[in-house]
């Protein structure tokens, strides 16, 4: 969901609109703690690159971290949605409804 | 522009530091609440980071975790016996008057000086994880105390228990700000590099 986040945001991905994107799509207020906590962990896989900004007074003085997604957080992305619509077909339940 | 977050969260944010995203996420939770959020919706997001960055810490660093609470609990006991040894004989032989204070003065100040030197040893052989080896070695306390210590005299067992409680995590919070004083020609900051 981040790495789609990510790619939704494009250049402006930062703590603040991610997770207001976040919860404008999943109608939940999400820990921004827990935000960092997974983008410093798909950073460490390496779909994630991060670089500062420049900080602003109107954080305190502090820089925003600027996070963007890689080509291989694409291909992990594009990896994710085959084996979600694999797991998503062959379902009866979903197909007639009654999820 | 509203008014200032809460000082405590923002004291507590800046000061248990676990990831060298902490900085960019204190901006984030400064830019939101100046854009309305509420003072409970940034307490929510401050303890939530502390939680999650101390689970994520302790996972990575749990060797570093187990060590600092051996350390901490070992030393901790050793000092509040220590203290006891010498306060004992000295009050027997009348150097120290404690029948003019309250009787819970010494007890309280063995907890808090015990707390404060295993607090400050443990944030000092730990400069890199230094608040996810605290909280770790604060919550062993916790229990320890819960079931080693003695009762407060002329108190409620309850009551001793949560006393102890406050008294103890004082003496580890002063013992970690004591650690945190810059020495002389040393940088101010820790580097943020993990250790383990």
């Amino acid at each position: 969901m981040v790495l789609l986040v990510l790619m939704r945001l494009g250049e402006d991905a930062y703590g603040v609109p991610i997770c207001r994107e976040i919860e404008a799509q999943t109608g939940r207020e999400v820990p921004v703690g827990s935000v960092y906590a997974t983008l410093e962990r798909l950073e460490e896989k390496g779909f994630v690159s991060s670089e500062l900004g420049k900080p602003t007074a109107e954080r305190g003085g502090r820089a925003k971290k600027y996070f963007r997604i890689t080509i291989s957080g694409v291909r992990e992305v594009r990896r994710t949605q085959r084996a979600l619509r694999n797991l998503w077909n062959g379902l009866p339940q979903l197909e007639r409804g009654m999820g | 522009m509203k008014s200032e977050p809460p000082a405590l969260a923002t004291w507590l944010l800046e000061h248990i530091r676990f990831s060298n995203t902490d900085e960019a996420l204190a901006g984030d939770l400064l830019e939101e609440f100046t854009r309305g959020r509420s003072a409970a919706w940034y307490w929510r997001q401050v303890l939530l980071a502390i939680v999650v960055g101390f689970g994520k810490e302790v996972r990575i660093h749990w060797i570093l975790a187990i060590r600092a609470t051996m350390i901490g609990l070992t030393v901790s006991t050793g000092v509040s016996m220590l203290l006891l040894f010498l306060i004992v004989p000295l009050h027997k032989h009348g150097i120290v008057a404690l029948d003019s204070v309250p009787r819970f003065v010494p007890w309280a100040l063995t907890s808090f000086l015990s707390g404060t030197i295993s607090g400050w040893l443990v944030a000092f052989l730990h400069p890199n994880n230094r608040g996810a080896m605290l909280l770790t070695f604060a919550g062993a306390l916790l229990i320890w105390s819960s079931m080693g210590r003695g009762v407060i005299p002329g108190s409620q067992p309850l009551v001793s228990l949560l006393i102890d409680y406050v008294i103890v995590i004082a003496g580890v919070v002063a013992g970690f700000l004591i650690s945190r004083v810059p020495q002389a020609g040393a940088p101010s900051r820790p580097s943020q590099s993990p250790v383990c």
